[in-house]
């Protein structure tokens, strides 16, 4: 007996430090990748340039650096890596508790219509408000309220049926088409640049980063995380279903609002900034899984360092290798993605967590 | 679509330019295919001798035959169209359909009046400031999004279309139409090139029997185009980054745009990158430090001035943010003030001549003694296209002029 | 005839001529001139290069005699004269009979390239301006009608009328 308890003691410490121990190694890859990021580019800068013009922003009194690289690092790059890092954190996490209270392995952040609401909102402000500086807030504006009218119709449609992952599901596609053919209407009556725009917006792009969004992007991950952990224990629990959760004491209606509605909420507040970036929020949890398992606790934010580590990293492609051309980040995530999931499909184990 | 009604299609296409749709020529009273002026007379003095009103298609006839003898020396006219296709006419052209802007506007540089067009293309009637007499007119849809059942209700005697630009939808539209009406020619002329727009022009003057002011026409450009030449080889080209409307798009080898930069005199920087229109990494653009800036305007989000004029007061905003994008101090361009906003209006199709000659002014201020692009601007509106040439006010199409 | 008078009428035709010009480009006109005895040189003006229609009508007892166009450019039955204009711009023909055709010659014209169509105008008649459409030139732009030239002009039609009816009222 008290093997078996030293066994059980043993193997836990053993996963425990498992997860660590894939936490630290992603976090070091993050930063290396991040540091790489922040040196390639077209400019042309070397390493010492792109060091100095860092110490020289942080610490801008002890050190002095080439104005001109000063302001493409300050200006131009590290604000982009740096979103990378955190947008696809947060939509890695995203992703991570939509599975979770969705109960389906192929939900992404975008399952429930979050994406064609965006893109919807996107399409109006294209269309109707072209004009240059108040057209990029309208845009963003129109995009995040589109996907919040989005998340209360869930919220809204799912009361009807009962706050059930199958209920919610459907609404999501109900959603997705509706917005999917009003934005496609939208694109027909726009003439041929708007409608181009549009399919522009809608592969995602790091382009428009900058300092403030950045700001503020960390501000809704950084608060909705530390909420979205402290509640993973509710998701392990729904990962037995409904009946089992509800008689270990969840509420069930409750925890699968509150988590849709922040999962939604970070979702939302990334994608209006860089249009619909896909494949972070579902391959992020399953590379996740694979590794340390399906504890919510671990695997929600363990999730979001891989997503950080893959949106970096398609960016990084995206802005090299047909440089000086960009192209967009989503399409590289898509070309990440596919590979995985034919991974996935090839290999012969029958559960997928 | 199977093989055997392809092939056939193909065949009526083939046969259509050789069946020539009314044998008799009007007024060609022995058959000969010529209208002598002995046969004319004729006609006439059949129509007077009656003393009563001639009936419709005599008259229409009498004057048709009238025409061709002036305009085609009494004789059916072949033309060949942009995309090599031989098209007989026995009769002049009195119901055209017009679906690309350009051609239209060059037609009326020919003296080609309203009243033989009978529809136009939806952008066309759109544009009240540019096509005053084409607001409101008819329309049959666009290019791309065509109404074939207007089109042939209004019982064209000629449809005319691009050649090469939106070659595919073009192509489908020509199918369709002489699939119903297998006589009706189908002109293919762009207008909208450069390198081809005096022979297109030519084509037309053709087809009008407008030789005269075609010649005129094409006096006035090759004046132009010297003299842009001229100022391009003064001094060596200096080092451009064209912007399109979208920020951070431009253009490369294999686009317009990039090939009327080059025209000007001057190199842009991005002219090896693979795509036509890449979208290019911001840092590329301080990288590659260009001696001049290009910003186009006229659409998406920098839509303001040209004939309608709204907005015009845009153009230096837009400049300001341009110069103070972040790095852009460090670039030539934004260090001798060098960066210009153009209104595609000026820059793309037949009026290409004057964005070129303002921009080989830009590029080579020294040598551009000669260059004139205002009064280039208004004596093309004016005399070649009839309208007020007020409406060439710079401030609405470029900024800064010089 | 007093020779303030033959001056005034000359500066009056002279005028008219020019406000002919100004107002209404180019519309086809008939002069006529005596040439031998009880003979009259009708001339047909045209103002500019077409394929026209001319029919003109004289008064009953002229007798039409030659015509400056080839024969199968015109046409004669009684006292209608159809002539088939190609490119010319000025058509003489004689006429003979009693009286003076002046003002009794009756002409209407089709333009067949403007499809325009009107009636010919006497040189010399009262002026009815707007009422006449003007024969399309061929190759010149659109007329050119200044407005002052038209005010002015009038005043000196009228005084024109005046100076020729007081010219035919003194012979």
């Amino acid at each position: 007996m008290q093997n078996d308890g030293e066994q059980i003691a043993g193997q836990y410490l053993r996963m425990q430090a498992k997860r660590l121990l894939f936490v630290a190694v992603l976090s070091v890859l993050i930063l290396l990748l991040a540091v790489g990021s922040t040196i390639i580019g077209s400019a042309g800068l070397t390493f010492g340039e792109v060091f100095a013009a860092v110490l020289a922003g942080i610490f801008p009194g002890m050190f002095s650096a080439d104005p001109l690289a000063f302001t493409i690092v300050w200006d131009l790059r590290l604000h982009r890596v740096l979103f990378a890092v955190v947008a696809g954190f947060g939509l890695a996490v995203a992703g991570a508790v939509m599975q979770g209270v969705l109960r389906n392995p192929l939900a992404s952040p975008f399952t429930l219509g979050i994406a064609s609401a965006a893109t919807f909102g996107a399409a109006i402000a294209i269309i109707f408000v072209p004009t240059a500086l108040s057209g990029e807030i309208a845009l963003v504006i129109s995009a995040f309220s589109m996907s919040a009218l989005a998340a209360l119709a869930i919220y809204g449609l799912s009361r009807y049926r009962g706050i059930s992952a199958e209920s919610m599901v459907l609404a999501g596609i109900i959603l997705m088409y509706l917005f999917g053919a009003m934005t496609s209407f939208l694109q027909y009556t726009g003439t041929t640049e708007q409608l181009q725009a549009v399919v522009f917006w809608m592969f995602g792009s790091l382009q428009n980063t900058s300092w403030e969004k950045l700001a503020l992007v960390s501000l809704v991950v950084g608060v909705a995380t530390p909420l979205l952990v402290w509640r993973a224990w509710d998701l392990n629990a729904l990962g037995m279903g409904d009946q089992v959760a509800q008689s270990l004491g969840v509420k069930v209606e409750q925890t699968r609002t509150l988590h849709m509605m922040v999962a939604s909420l970070i979702t939302a507040s990334i994608i209006c900034f860089t249009g619909t970036i896909g494949f972070i929020g579902l391959v992020s949890p399953h590379i996740t899984r694979l590794a340390i398992g399906g504890d919510h606790r671990y695997l929600v934010v363990a999730s979001g360092f891989v997503g950080a580590l893959i949106l970096l990293g398609a960016d990084s492609l995206a802005r090299t290798i047909l440089a000086p051309q960009i192209i967009p980040v989503g399409i590289m995530t898509a070309f990440i993605g596919i590979p995985f999931f034919l991974y996935l499909f090839m290999r012969q184990k029958e559960e997928y967590w | 679509m199977n093989t055997p009604l392809i092939a056939v299609l193909a065949v009526c296409m083939l046969l259509c330019p050789f069946v020539v749709a009314d044998a008799a020529l009007p007024g060609d009273l022995d058959g000969n295919g010529f209208i002598a002026k002995e046969e004319l007379a004729s006609s006439i003095l059949a129509i007077l001798s009656s003393g009563t009103t001639p009936p419709d298609a005599t008259l229409s006839d009498l004057r048709d035959a009238a025409w061709m003898y002036v305009h085609w020396n009494g004789t059916a006219r072949t033309v060949t169209d942009s995309s090599g296709k031989s098209l007989t006419l026995t009769r002049p052209l009195r119901r055209i359909i017009v679906m690309n802007s350009e051609t239209l506007e060059t037609m009326r540089s020919l003296g080609v009046k309203k009243e033989r067009i009978v529809a136009v293309d939806k952008f066309i009637a759109q544009k009240p400031e540019f096509f005053p007499e084409y607001a409101g007119y008819p329309s049959v849809g666009s290019i791309w999004a065509p109404d074939y059942e207007k089109m042939l209700s209004m019982r064209p005697d000629a449809l005319f279309l691009y050649a090469s630009v939106s070659r595919a939808e073009c192509d489908e539209i020509e199918r369709r139409v002489t699939a119903s009406r297998p006589s009706l020619p189908v002109f293919r002329i762009d207008c909208y090139r450069p390198e081809t727009y005096l022979e297109d022009a030519a084509r037309i003057a053709e087809i009008f029997g407008e030789e005269e002011k075609g010649a005129r026409l094409a006096a006035f450009y090759t004046d132009a185009l010297t003299k842009v030449a001229a100022a391009a080889s003064s001094s060596a080209p200096p080092e451009v980054y064209f912007e399109t409307w979208n920020d951070y798009k431009t253009v490369a080898r294999g686009s317009g745009y990039h090939d009327k930069v080059t025209m000007a005199g001057g190199a842009n920087i991005f002219r090896d990158n693979p795509a036509e229109y890449p979208e290019i990494d911001p840092e590329s653009v301080i990288a590659r430090k260009p001696d001049v800036v290009i910003k186009l305007a006229g659409s998406g989000k920098y839509i303001f001035g040209g004939y309608s004029g709204e907005n015009s007061s845009r153009f230096g905003e837009v400049r300001n943010t341009l110069l103070g994008r972040a790095g852009w101090s460090s670039i030539p361009a934004v260090r001798d003030g060098r960066v210009y906003v153009i209104h595609n209006a000026v820059l793309g199709g037949p009026q290409y001549l004057i964005g070129v000659t303002y921009m080989a002014r830009w590029f080579h201020p020294d040598g551009a003694g000669d260059l004139d692009p205002e009064s280039l601007h208004r004596m093309y509106l004016q005399e070649f296209q009839g309208l007020d040439p007020g409406l060439a006010h710079p401030d609405r199409f470029v900024f800064p002029a010089r | 005839m007093k020779r303030g008078h033959l001056i005034a009428g000359f500066v009056g035709m002279v005028v008219c001529a020019i406000m002919i010009q100004g107002a209404a480009a180019g519309t086809l006109e008939r002069s006529i001139e005596p040439a031998d005895h009880s003979t009259f040189r009708v001339t047909l003006t045209i103002p500019g290069d077409t394929v026209a229609g001319i029919t003109e009508i004289l008064p009953d007892g002229m007798e039409i005699l030659q015509v400056s166009l080839p024969p199968h450019q015109y046409h004669v039955n009684g006292t209608t004269l159809s002539l088939a204009v190609i490119g010319e711009r000025e058509i003489t023909y004689l006429v003979r009979g009693s009286g003076d055709p002046t003002g009794s010659i009756r002409g209407t014209w089709t333009d067949y390239l403007s499809g325009e169509m009107g009636r010919v105008a006497e040189h010399g008649d009262e002026m009815r301006g707007p009422e006449l459409p003007p024969a399309v030139p061929l190759a010149s732009g659109t007329p050119k009608a200044s407005p002052s030239l038209l005010l002015s002009g009038t005043a000196f039609a009228i005084a024109c009328v005046v100076l020729v009816r007081a010219r035919r009222r003194d012979e």
